[in-house]
């Protein structure tokens, strides 16, 4: 028996060719209108959430100008209002969730030796309606009354049209709505694949981290937002039909924070989850081991998973209406499986070979960032310590340290070790090490100091404070981390450019070398339906196997 | 799939614990229920049974018999060589999902618009679903 | 590790915290919290726990930084290193250390926020009831057992667009006596935090809350509202004056002696769809 076959659909297909084009019109353009290629939505959903994340941040930027110092009247207080609501839902609603959506798409059917997703056209329809969702809610911008202005938590009766009346706040909920419609439609697609289009020999205990993590926030997700949806579209129905789901005088101000905090908490693991998934792959390969753990870190995200369904109300500790005991408890547990994780990944340097270049650099940056956002948020599950920094920019400080912390760190450390498997060439390492300090330095130097600041004072979402109050020389500090944060993005974009016109095509399919899973093993990029010849699965690190035989499981190259 | 079974029932265990738990709880501290963790967390449940089961009833139908994909010994060329149809490429995505956004913008701004686009969703749904049947694709 | 190397370490881990903890400030001591022991019969507690809370929780932080920069530097590979190291898969006495220490810190952790929450949030028998009423964009207080109330507005900005210090509505507590302050809220969703005390509680429309605190040290302290309420969100400020019983009583006769007698109830909210009445959009 030999040790691998070929797949008769994909041999005749050169590596990178576009779809087969029988009897079809138009140039690359429409190709993109219609494709059914996982690889290619993927990418589409990395332009577009990466679009996004520049948007957002630049909303950012204002909003840290305008915070200089008090009294700046950069925008005006409604304006403000409209730039963080727009900023918090863009960051994780438009930027975050759909990233998970692009590295799953380009990442998981490779992974795990599949052809394509279970459901191709429906892996289309989950892009074009975050697409089309997405737009509709930031169009909001453009209408007389601007965008809504009512938080990215849409607070009731805030946003409801008696204190919020224009037609933006319709938008957002309606176009939030249906971009959920597409991260459930998504989501099913990867279960689907995972449970139904392994390759031979790939059983679940040998699947990489990462579509171990894709199939559980996918779980998460079919969760989490058909309660999302349903809860905006009776916000919706309140605004647009005069329904009275969501009335103060019968409950709705609490019946709404329950509904979205149910969604709202999973969501931030949602967002985490593949995140950690993806250093789970990048520091196995630079530090020349495998994962350390595998199985008490699958063990350890399910309990995440599971356990982040029952702490919601953590969100709502000073609303006076909550079980604290509960959710306190449930909430401090969550911390126990997040310190295993990250205690196995310090176990996979641990006695590695560790060489540093810009992925496993970013993954390092990510694990000083986490570690610290991982401890301020056992400082908020406790009720007693969250009655005094609860809406305070200490709570600000922390979830932009565990979400910046992962989601982009971990975002860029990705693109970095991926870059040459989806596009054919490596982008450059200096450049992305020019671009790992400044996003390091800048990083800390904006979000740091706003732990002081909150627990000083400040609460969040305000457009101006006191002079007395003497948070002035810590907001600047703040302000000049984030333009210095702004700077960092120049060398990666750049980086970017000038990869595509000018780095050399990579002939091998592992340009790192130390590739250990089943994407190391095709071209890159790979031909259209990933594999030309897939080699033996004996363990978590297929491609490793296959390049370095006599640390492969016993068996391996037996006839 | 034994392992994914597993999975969910153990999944379905957490959430059976907590849809008696969490009630259980609120409702003698608070003196009332909370209802939306009340209901929330038993549809939890019940999502992972019909997960669980669905694949639990494939398995036994599978009568001893593993998957190529479930052993640990299987090589490749152990697995069907033909996956099944992928659509090379399709309109109707694009359309489904404009469509999608032109009836929700409706929703926000003005019903009219709203129901050109629920029209347009009927159409869109047709179209996805005869394409394997009619024209370009057909089998 | 052999016993003397454990010793040495523990005896110079010991000395450097001696070292570095005599050198912080007050203020670093209580963790930079904006308060004192004694503002408030709960302030305590809550440095107390919070004080502590960190410290445990900056331990565990430096080990792992630690074990992470140790991992970075002392397992990194070397120019003229060739070949892999051993391929380590799981290691599970080590697995379920790191799982277990964690677990026992955690319930330790709770144990003791019980017990504080338990007793910040418990009910008393008041001695001074103040209803206050958060509105868009300002506070109500309304002096139950004086029967008399203080209508305030929101912050206002001078030509430079600053706050103006002393344009916040002011809420009067006797210093030593145990207040029960009843929060309300005319509108939507505003939350009252008296900073220095280190509390706030949500004002829900449709929902009455309470909150039971003796405030102990007499002083000027600060106040704001913590929940996104609209456009004057950053401007619904106001200050809280803990006095002495005589200067209290002369600033209740003072809220008399002008008339404002009476208490400023529900009757003024904003229409909040109570049952009974038509819905707010007429275009439907």
């Amino acid at each position: 028996m030999t040790t691998t076959a070929p797949r008769p659909s994909a041999a005749a297909i050169p590596a990178g060719a576009s779809t087969v084009r029988a009897g079809k019109t138009g140039g690359v353009f429409l190709d993109y209108l219609t494709t059914t290629n996982h690889k290619t939505i993927g990418y589409m959903y990395f332009v577009t959430s990466f679009v996004y994340f520049l948007i957002g941040g630049v909303m950012a930027l204002i909003i840290r100008a305008q915070l200089f110092q008090p009294g700046m009247d950069l925008v005006t207080k409604e304006q403000y209002n409209q730039l963080f609501t727009m900023h918090g839902t863009i960051m994780l609603l438009m930027f975050a969730t759909p990233l998970f959506a692009a590295f799953a798409n380009v990442l998981m059917p490779l992974q795990i030796g599949a052809p394509d997703v279970a459901f191709p056209r429906l892996n289309a329809l989950a892009f074009w309606l975050y697409f089309f969702g997405s737009a509709v809610a930031t169009a909001g911008f453009l209408t007389p009354q601007g965008a809504a202005s009512f938080g990215w938590f849409a607070y009731t009766p805030l946003s409801s049209t008696t204190f919020s009346p224009g037609v933006g706040s319709n938008m957002w909920v309606f176009g939030l709505g249906l971009s959920g419609f597409g991260t459930i439609m998504g989501a099913v697609n990867f279960i689907t694949t995972i449970i139904t289009m392994r390759a031979p020999g790939m059983t679940m205990w040998r699947m990489s981290v990462f579509s171990w993590n894709t199939l559980i926030t996918s779980l998460l997700v079919i969760m989490v937002f058909p309660v999302f949806a349903a809860a905006a579209l009776a916000l919706g129905s309140d605004r647009v039909f005069g329904s009275h789901v969501y009335d103060a005088a019968t409950g709705g101000g609490l019946l709404w924070q329950h509904l979205f905090w149910f969604f709202g908490h999973p969501e931030v693991y949602i967002i985490a989850l593949p995140f950690f998934g993806i250093i789970s792959e990048i520091i196995p390969v630079f530090s020349r081991k495998p994962i350390f753990g595998y199985k008490t870190l699958v063990f350890a995200t399910i309990t995440i998973a599971a356990l982040s369904m029952t702490v919601w109300a953590h969100h709502m500790y000073v609303t006076g209406s909550v079980l604290l005991p509960f959710f306190a408890l449930m909430t401090m547990l969550i911390a126990v499986p997040t310190g295993v994780k990250i205690f196995n990944w310090i176990g996979t340097m641990w006695r590695g070979s560790v060489s540093f270049e810009t992925p496993i650099v970013f993954a390092i940056g990510f694990l000083v960032s986490f570690v610290f956002g991982g401890l301020t948020g056992v400082i908020l599950a406790s009720p007693p310590l969250d009655f005094h920094v609860s809406d305070s920019y200490f709570v600000v400080a922390h979830f932009h340290y565990v979400i910046f912390g992962t989601v982009v760190f971990a975002m860029f450390a990705g693109f970095y070790f991926w870059w040459p498997k989806m596009t054919g060439k490596m982008l450059n390492e200096k450049l992305g090490h020019l671009h790992f300090w400044l996003l390091f330095i800048g990083f800390h130097m904006t979000f740091l100091i706003q732990h002081w600041v909150g627990v000083m004072g400040m609460p969040r979402r305000y457009q101006t404070y006191l002079l007395e109050d003497g948070f002035t020389w810590m907001n600047q500090l703040s302000t000049v981390g984030a333009m210095i944060l702004a700077v960092s993005m120049i060398p990666f974009l750049f980086n970017v450019w000038w990869t595509h016109r000018n780095a050399e095509q990579v002939t091998v399919n592992d340009p790192w070398g130390y590739g250990r899973s089943l994407e190391w093993a095709t071209s890159c990029p790979p031909p259209r339906h990933n594999f030309s010849s897939i080699p033996r699965i004996r363990s978590e690190s297929p491609a490793f196997d296959l390049n370095h035989p006599e640390t492969a499981p016993d068996g391996y190259l037996d006839k | 799939m034994k392992t994914n079974v597993v999975l969910y029932a153990i999944l379905s265990v957490f959430f059976f614990a907590f849809s008696i738990i969490y009630p259980v709880w609120v409702s003698s501290v608070q003196g009332q229920l909370e209802w939306v963790g009340t209901i929330a967390l038993p549809f939890t449940l019940a999502m992972y049974l019909l997960l669980g089961g669905f694949l639990y009833l494939n398995l036994r139908r599978q009568s001893g018999g593993v998957l190529p994909e479930d052993r640990n010994d299987a090589d490749i060329d152990d697995g069907d060589s033909e996956m099944g149809y992928y659509s090379p490429w399709s309109w109707w995505p694009f359309f489904a999902g404009a469509v999608g956004g032109v009836a929700m913008l409706g929703m926000a701004v003005g019903i009219w618009v709203a129901l050109f686009g629920l029209g347009a969703v009927v159409i869109t749904f047709l179209g996805w679903f005869y394409e394997p049947v009619r024209g370009n694709f057909r089998r | 590790m052999s016993q003397n190397r454990l010793r040495w370490i523990a005896g110079a881990t010991a000395a450097v915290s001696a070292l570095v903890l005599s050198g912080c400030t007050q203020q670093e001591l209580i963790g930079w919290l904006p308060s004192e022991d004694g503002i408030t019969n709960q302030t305590s507690r809550v440095i107390g726990l919070w004080s502590t809370s960190w410290i445990v929780l900056m331990i565990v932080g430096i080990i792992t930084w630690a074990l992470i920069i140790w991992a970075a530097i002392a397992y990194r590979r070397r120019k003229t290193d060739t070949g892999i190291p051993a391929q380590l898969r799981y290691n599970t006495p080590i697995e379920l250390f790191f799982t277990i220490v964690p677990l026992i810190l955690i319930i330790g952790f709770f144990a003791f926020t019980a017990r504080d929450q338990a007793e910040i949030e418990a009910k008393t028998d008041p001695d001074v009831t103040i209803e206050v009423f958060a509105k868009r964009w300002a506070w109500d207080f309304n002096y139950i057992s004086d029967d008399v109330y203080f209508s305030g507005i929101q912050a206002q900005e001078d030509e430079n667009n600053l706050i103006e210090a002393d344009s916040l509505p002011t809420l009067y507590l006797p210093v030593g006596q145990k207040v029960e302050i009843i929060l309300e809220s005319r509108d939507v969703q505003h939350s009252f935090w008296i900073v220095d005390f280190l509390y706030k509680k949500d004002t829900i429309p449709g929902k009455t809350n309470h909150w039971y605190v003796t405030p102990l040290k007499e002083g000027s302290y600060a106040g704001k509202c913590a929940e996104l309420c609209g456009e004057y969100h950053s401007l619904m400020l106001f200050n809280v004056e803990v006095v002495s019983q005589a200067e209290y009583d002369a600033y209740i006769e003072s809220l008399r002696d002008a008339g404002q007698t009476g208490r400023l109830g529900p009757e003024y909210n904003v229409n909040l769809n109570l049952p009974g009445t038509t819905g707010n959009t007429e275009e439907g």
